[in-house]
């Protein structure tokens, strides 16, 4: 009993640390509607590590970690460079184009690449199962970073979203939040997964983003909601043996569309 | 070069089919910012598939697992139309993405809940445009002909509301009822297209056509015209690309379908004039088309096609055959996929069937150099000779090999056992229950 109560300490302090940020870079990608990046980073990721496979890396290693790096990073610059000038072509557009063709890369490296599926699937899948407390130590002092860097240069960031024509030097800060972003994928989706990391990023910020315009306290109401709704999966999960990130996923979609509802309803009496 | 028409023409022709109507919403896609629509909408159409094999056990195929998913995407829409009226907070975009989560998640919570559902991901993200037939190309075209004679009649409130939802309340249109009724149109044809191309192809044929063609002119004409082109060229590229080189169909698709969005884009940048960057890609595309073509026409195209086609069939198939029938169907199921899984590697199992030397297949083993290999050769040891042979799957297994060959392995050793011996291939080999199992078999065995 103490041996699995000690586990389920140590995954919710790793969510709780870990939604700070995500719920944080959730907003800014949801008010710049630049949904797609974070799967593109995370399939930049998952490029990487299998790029890493056909150079003889073994899979989550820290060889491995080092490859899907790099490759996160080519893709923070890409992203950051390419913006349509045309009007006919939202940025989100060229974003999901990107996605697109960092799977086909995956794929078409796949097909050359033996014993493909099991490798595509543990990039996809993940498990909380590796969870333990070195690799809690490490993800948290690296969370606490990004959050201080953050945090110093807010106005910068915020600015970005709010009205980028005033920041100088937008490229950089670009490049720098598409980094951010692309780090803690590379941290978090070999533990989580490609769907949970995603799940952590967006429905919390979302969630928040109904209720409030500001920052520090829609960070506040996406971290408590998405906490709340993740110890909710986390015990159904123990309870009833279900599969434990598909679990998570599904509360923290229900309290999204309780809030959903909660906001139309609202809307109407207004 | 007959052979080749006979082999890719009907894949094409339902690319062709699929470009239709996919290139016209893309640039409506394109227009209201929901880029991410295509791949929710699948997977939402996927999870009603999934939910009536689980619940009901419907085949896949069956008319009320159709029905299933056509009922899941209509749910999708009405929730889509609503928020797009209600919610001004957040864009449209991040419900959807949001959407795609949870029923990505659905998914995966059902099929582990259940087994036995896997099949269907696996179909929705792979596709297999090759094994296109004249039904299916019949099928989605009527299909796609009624929806596109919907978005002909229709295309003055769809078009206003997707140029701008504002002036579209402004001008008195009912947003929420028209909004439905796109996003359901959409939820249809996304729906049959994904059945027959996979997620890959039909997200890059919704997008990038639309992308590219914003880059010649703004007209709704002139954008699908070139649109149209820039589609049928890359499909074709892809096709024979894919079957010289030997890789998958879809992903090829895309491939070239991106290339040639990254060749305008970079032309473009360079201030190109229009009609020279239309021409040199298309001197590029043929160029591209002559050479993959002169490959494929002399080598006996078909062989390769038809041995394509096997794999993904047996690595499709293979999965329900596990879970469902009987240990006997079991062993043939991994006998295909072996003989096709063996022949890229240079160790198949024609090759091992001819050594029925323990000691040969040991040293086999030890040069073996993945795990593919590794698991073939167990296979015949354990034909062979039972005893070194379940030293060796044992010795296999301890090195916690992927799932897949977990699975082939243990079925193996149960089939020449002759009895279900429970080793849980979901937990690793230094498991309590499988260490249980490995001593009662090395006892019974005599096997150190």
């Amino acid at each position: 009993m103490t041996g699995s109560l000690g586990f389920f300490v140590v995954q919710m302090t790793l969510i709780a640390v870990v939604l700070v940020l995500h719920t944080y870079m959730g907003l800014h990608i949801i008010r710049r509607t630049i949904i797609f990046c974070d799967l593109v980073l995370a399939q930049q990721a998952a490029l990487g590590a299998l790029v890493g496979i056909a150079l003889g890396v073994r899979y989550a290693t820290g060889g491995s970690y080092g490859v899907s790096l790099i490759t996160v990073l080519i893709g923070s610059v890409f992203l950051t460079v390419i913006k349509p000038r045309n009007r006919l072509i939202p940025r989100e557009a060229v974003i999901g184009i990107m996605f697109a063709l960092a799977l086909v890369a995956s794929l078409l490296l796949g097909d050359k690449i033996s014993g493909r599926g099991a490798y595509v699937t543990k990039t996809l899948a993940g498990s909380m199962l590796w969870v333990n407390w070195k690799l809690v130590w490490i993800t948290v002092v690296v969370y606490l970073l990004l959050i201080a860097f953050h945090f110093w240069f807010r106005d910068r960031f915020i600015g970005l979203s709010e009205n980028p024509d005033a920041v100088k030097n937008q490229r950089l800060w670009d490049f720098l939040f598409f980094a951010t972003q692309g780090i803690i994928t590379v941290m978090v989706v070999p533990i989580a997964g490609v769907l949970l990391a995603y799940s952590f990023l967006m429905i919390p910020a979302a969630i928040a983003g109904l209720f409030s315009k500001g920052w520090i306290r829609a960070v506040i109401i996406g971290w408590t909601v998405g906490l709340v709704a993740c110890l909710v999966g986390l015990v159904a999960s123990y309870h009833w043996n279900l599969p434990y990130g598909p679990s998570l996923v599904l509360s923290l979609g229900l309290f999204f569309l309780v809030a959903v509802v909660l906001r139309s309803v609202r809307t109407r009496a207004a | 070069m007959v052979e080749v028409i006979s082999v890719q023409g009907l894949p094409f022709l339902s690319c062709l089919v699929m470009l239709a109507i996919l290139v016209y919403i893309g640039i409506h896609v394109l227009k209201r910012e929901v880029i991410f629509i295509d791949i929710a909408l699948a997977q939402i159409a996927a999870v009603g598939a999934i939910a009536a094999h689980v619940a009901f056990h419907w085949h896949g195929h069956s008319i009320y697992a159709h029905v299933l998913a056509l009922g899941s995407t209509l749910i999708a829409a009405a929730f889509f139309a609503i928020v797009r009226r209600r919610i001004v907070e957040i864009p449209l975009e991040a419900v959807i993405g949001v959407s795609y989560a949870v029923s990505a998640a659905a998914a995966l919570f059902m099929v582990g809940v259940a087994p036995g559902g896997h099949v269907h991901i696996h179909e929705m993200l792979a596709g297999s445009i090759l094994w296109a037939t004249w039904s299916d190309v019949l099928w989605s075209a009527g299909v796609f002909a009624v929806v596109g004679m919907c978005f002909v009649l229709f295309r003055k409130p769809f078009r206003t509301i997707s140029e701008s939802y504002e002036s579209a309340i402004a001008s008195g249109y009912n947003t929420l009822g028209w909004d439905f009724l796109f996003y359901a149109l959409l939820g249809v044809v996304i729906t049959v297209a994904v059945r027959i191309a996979g997620v890959v192809v039909v997200f890059t044929f919704l997008i990038i056509p639309a992308t590219l063609s914003a880059a010649f002119a703004s007209g709704w004409t002139v954008r699908l015209a070139i649109a149209w082109v820039a589609g049928a060229v890359s499909a074709a590229l892809g096709l024979l690309f894919a079957d010289r080189y030997d890789f998958s169909v879809g992903p090829a698709i895309g491939l070239f379908l991106g290339a040639a969005l990254v060749v305008v884009g970079l032309l473009r940048l360079a201030r190109t004039p229009k009609i020279a960057t239309a021409t040199a890609w298309l001197a590029i595309a043929v160029i591209l088309g002559v050479w993959f073509g002169a490959g494929t026409g002399s080598t006996g195209a078909m062989e390769t096609d038809v041995t394509r086609a096997t794999d993904d069939g047996s690595a499709t198939k293979f999965e329900p055959h596990t879970f469902t029938h009987s240990h006997g169907h079991d062993h043939e199921a991994v006998g295909i996929e072996h003989t096709e899984e063996g022949e890229t590697e240079g160790i198949d199992e024609t090759r091992l069937a001819s050594v029925s030397d323990a000691q040969q297949l040991a040293s086999i083993y030890a040069e073996a150099t993945d795990v593919e290999e590794r698991s073939l050769v167990v296979c015949r040891l354990l034909d062979v000779d039972a005893q070194s042979g379940v030293r060796m799957a044992l010795g296999f297994l301890e090195g916690d090999p992927p799932l897949l060959f977990r699975r082939t392995v243990a079925d193996k050793l149960e089939a020449v056992i002759g009895r279900p011996i429970d080793y849980d291939i979901d937990q690793p080999f230094e498991s309590a229950a499988n260490q249980k199992v490995v001593g009662e078999l090395k006892k019974e065995l005599g096997v150190q």
